[in-house]
């Protein structure tokens, strides 16, 4: 199975103090990983690095075997994501939005831009300038910009933020298939414990952070976590 | 499509969607044609006091000193301080730093031009409508006037770009844009040799085009305009290749 992420000695230091140190971790293609983690923990950090949003002090990131850092545009061109709050060009409508991104794939036609906004619930506001939008109608937005390019490899920052709950259960839902028919890999940092727990089969913890990982099991995903914060498991 | 241009399309785009960039394309067109109807109407008896030249070059440095500037500081700083603070400047896509920068540049340049060819149009068309000593024979040096007076405008764009960079709030980098390109446009009335050393100073160089200058002299300001767009152009380039999101 191909390796979707290589993480290897990741180091970034804030100069807060706060930041991840000495990071190692693997994701196989077709995984579908929660990271979870107290606020401050670094998994906001640990995503921008993994996307070249942020240059890492030390360490090397590897997307599906080509190196992040020495060649950032074949590297990402897999990757969709969504990292922090969703953001677009306010003055423009979510279709417009959509295919200024479409113009930087050679595989995205002005059809597919119509299937994710309608994959999204945003059909109806498709024309919309966005400065109206609330922030969920954003995050679908987000959402809907992060999985556009059909990526292998996809990359979703706290996605619940703001979603009411048709929204969350569409994305649930949109997870599922994409994950089920294609196989693409996912990461998903968020703090909805219960809805890591039904969509992935993988967990990483990050806790002041170093990164510890747990595999789906019998266990309830809160009784680990608890166990994680308190130290009671290594 | 190429990476560069398919971003300078949306770059260009998203320029085009702003109010400003409406009013500077709208304002090409119509001073010319208004300034003409009006100078008709006011000094037709005296219009041989008025050549169409002067008239012409009248208006391209109101363009090129004024108007034009004012756009390009707006651009810049909507382009890079202002997606800075709204967290769209960098994006998980497939498009390098440098294509990114270039092509941001690139649509700001795009327009510029695109305001000095409409601007000449207008003021061609104007002219062959209004002014009874107009030239026909001029319109290809008038071309070339204003397509060589786009050439310090990129020296401003690239200054403009590398000052929206440094500070980190629109207000902040618009008004210091202002502040200081003012700064040299009034520095050479009390400092007259800093006048050479201000690419301020080369925005109406399309009169050594049209005067008896030397080629020598030519080169010489062509060879500043480079140098100094290069300094801007890769102290900008250096300070977007450090921005993280």
């Amino acid at each position: 199975m191909e390796k979707a992420v290589v993480i290897a000695g990741m180091t970034k230091q804030y100069s807060n103090g706060r930041g991840i140190q000495n990071i190692n971790l693997t994701i196989n293609e077709g995984e579908i990983v929660g990271i979870l983690g107290p606020n401050g923990a670094g998994k906001t950090t640990l995503l921008k690095c993994m996307t070249g949003l942020t240059s890492p002090d030390r360490g090397k990131v590897e997307l599906f075997g080509v190196d992040l850092l020495g060649n950032y545009k074949e590297a990402i061109r897999p990757v969709g994501a969504l990292i922090g709050p969703a953001v677009a060009y306010e003055n423009m409508s979510p279709y417009k939005n959509l295919k200024m991104i479409s113009r930087l794939y050679s595989a995205v036609s002005l059809s597919d831009i119509d299937e994710i906004l309608s994959q999204t619930g945003l059909t109806p506001y498709k024309n919309e300038k966005m400065s109206s939008f609330s922030i969920g109608m954003k995050q679908r937005y987000g959402i809907a910009s992060a999985l556009i390019s059909k990526p292998r490899l996809i990359i979703l920052d706290e996605p619940t933020n703001g979603l009411d709950i048709d929204g969350l259960l569409l994305l649930r839902k949109t997870i599922q298939e994409i994950a089920s028919n294609t196989g693409v890999t996912f990461v998903i940092s968020s703090h909805h414990i219960s809805e890591l727990e039904k969509l992935c089969n993988r967990f990483c913890f990050l806790f002041n952070g170093q990164v510890s990982f747990y595999e789906a099991g019998s266990d309830s995903l809160e009784d680990v976590y608890v166990k994680k914060v308190e130290g009671l498991v290594t | 499509m190429n990476t560069i241009k398919a971003n300078s399309f949306n770059e260009i785009q998203k320029l085009l969607t702003k109010k400003i960039t409406k009013l500077v394309l709208f304002a090409a067109v119509l001073i010319p044609v208004l300034t003409k109807l009006l100078l008709n109407n006011l000094f037709i008896a005296d219009w041989m006091a008025l050549p169409t030249e002067t008239i012409n070059f009248t208006l391209l440095d109101l363009f090129i000193t004024i108007l034009l500037p004012l756009f390009i500081f707006i651009a810049a700083t909507d382009l890079f301080t202002g997606e800075g603070e709204r967290g769209t400047l960098i994006q998980v896509r497939p498009i390098s730093r440098m294509e990114l920068f270039l092509s941001k540049f690139a649509a700001i340049g795009t327009i510029t031009l695109l305001v000095l060819l409409l601007e000449w149009l207008s003021v061609n068309i104007s002219s062959a409508v209004f002014d009874k000593a107009f030239d026909f024979a001029s319109i290809p040096s008038s071309l070339g006037v204003f397509i060589v007076s786009w050439f310090p405008l990129l020296v401003i764009t690239a200054f403009a770009v590398m000052l929206a960079l440094i500070v980190k709030t629109s207000v902040l980098a618009i008004s210091s844009m202002i502040v200081l390109y003012l700064i040299m446009m009034f520095i050479p009335y009390v400092l007259p040799t800093t006048l050479y050393l201000l690419p301020s100073s080369y925005l109406d160089w399309y009169m050594q085009w049209l005067g008896n200058v030397s080629f020598r002299w030519l080169i010489q300001t062509a060879t500043y305009l480079c140098s100094s767009f290069a300094l801007f152009f890769s102290l900008g380039y250096y300070m977007f290749n450090r921005k993280e999101a």
